[in-house]
């Protein structure tokens, strides 16, 4: 599996074009802005989209889902509680494939209550649920710290510290990381109890 | 001496025919901001700073201020608190444009993420307010009053008026407070959401205050 992390936007988003490399099939993660940028990927690659999949139903991620659509003829993907337009619902635990590679899904509630989390290959695609050095705002509609706080500690930390990370926007230092550099450095991944998270969240 | 709002737009109205341009005013503003910053936050190089900035000429001094902490060799995030083509004046925009041919500042147009600075800027909302604070401002405003940092409300605490001294919900309640040519009236009515306050002069020439004080 083969990422290509494409910047976009003034609010700093990233989109992902992650390609199954033996056969050319693709994912299309989060299309927002500067979709040239974006197709001039997936040509350059000679990369078939099978489907477009948003982290989170807000516009800077879904924004250029249409477009993309009618370019690709690729099928929109988002999580069942997602109530914009979309092909095909998922749920925790689901698997997408394409080509021999396959993302399953999490669902990880804090930032909106539609957000995924991806994994495969020893990846994670976090969306705005967790970034470089920091997390999602909950303070949005549908946000929620105590459903962050589960999301963060009940969902991401069980999983590998080798994951490599790919964010929903390049808020941190580097572009990228991996889950165990986030366990250790991270301040919203430090384990403090439930409550003492959400007021440091402001809520 | 305290003047009123009205009083204070008359003066840089007249400044600014004078030939003392709104966009000078507001390079002496952000600059004068920064050397106060400078004098309260010791090693100011060392520092994360995050300013919060409006559509307007306030968001317009933390613009300023943006560039000038960057020179002084701080790491400088300004959140726009909307798209730059929305930025309401010719100064402002022009301040933006120079920031983005600035690596060193990172930009945002909004936010997925806030950032948890050692410093922060309140440059969300200045003299113009009226009636309640709507979105995205509450929430910057509630942002910087979560965060427990050093905060300096540029020309007034957000939220608070400086004609009556009354504040809407939510107000920033920074730790100082620097304004600009003279003191407006409401302003030394809330030192508990101004902090200590400064009163810097801009450049403004006196003869712009005949015919209005």
């Amino acid at each position: 599996m083969k990422v290509h992390q494409i910047q976009v936007g003034g609010m700093l988003n990233f989109t992902y074009v992650i390609e199954d490399e033996k056969t050319g099939q693709a994912i299309l993660l989060d299309p927002s802005w500067d979709l040239d940028k974006v197709k001039e990927v997936i040509t350059r690659n000679s990369l078939e989209i099978k489907y477009i999949i948003n982290t989170h139903h807000h516009f800077d991620h879904t924004m250029g889902n249409e477009t993309m659509a009618r370019h690709t003829g690729a099928k929109i993907v988002q999580h069942e509680e997602s109530e914009l337009h979309h092909d095909m619902a998922v749920k925790d635990g689901d698997t997408i494939q394409f080509g021999d590679s396959q993302l399953l899904v999490h669902h990880t509630p804090g930032h909106s209550r539609d957000s995924i989390c991806l994994t495969g290959d020893g990846k994670i695609f976090s969306g705005d649920t967790l970034f470089v050095g920091n997390c999602g705002r909950v303070d949005l509609p549908g946000g929620s710290a105590q459903e962050l706080y589960h999301s963060l500690f009940g969902v991401l930390y069980a999983m590998p510290d080798d994951l490599e990370l790919f964010p929903g926007h390049n808020y941190g230092s580097v572009e990228t990381s991996t889950l165990g550099r986030e366990k250790r450095v991270n301040p919203v991944m430090r384990r403090i109890p439930e409550q003492e998270f959400v007021s440091m969240m402001g809520q | 001496m305290e003047i009123s709002v009205r009083q204070m737009y008359d003066i840089e109205e007249n400044g600014h025919k004078m030939g003392f341009l709104k966009k000078f005013m507001m390079e002496n503003a952000g600059a004068a901001a920064v050397r106060r910053l400078c004098e309260r936050v010791p090693d100011i190089a060392s520092k994360e700073v995050l300013i919060l900035a409006g559509m307007g000429n306030n968001g317009g001094d933390g613009l300023v201020m943006a560039r000038h902490l960057a020179g002084h060799g701080a790491r400088v995030t300004v959140i726009l608190l909307g798209t730059h083509d929305r930025i309401r004046t010719e100064e402002s925009s022009w301040n933006w444009s120079i920031l983005k041919k600035m690596p060193s500042v990172r930009l945002m147009e909004g936010c997925d993420s806030y950032p948890r600075p050692d410093v922060m800027i309140d440059a969300v909302l200045g003299t113009g307010i009226a009636g309640d604070i709507r979105e995205p401002y509450a929430s910057a405003i509630r942002h910087i009053n979560g965060t427990e940092c050093f905060t300096m409300a540029v020309d007034v605490p957000s939220g608070l008026n400086p004609e009556t001294g009354l504040a809407a919900t939510p107000s920033v309640r920074a730790d100082v407070t620097v304004t600009f040519h003279k003191m407006k009236r409401g302003i030394p009515q809330r030192p508990d959401l101004t902090g200590r306050v400064y009163v810097e002069k801009i450049g403004i020439p006196p003869e712009a205050e005949e015919g209005v004080l």
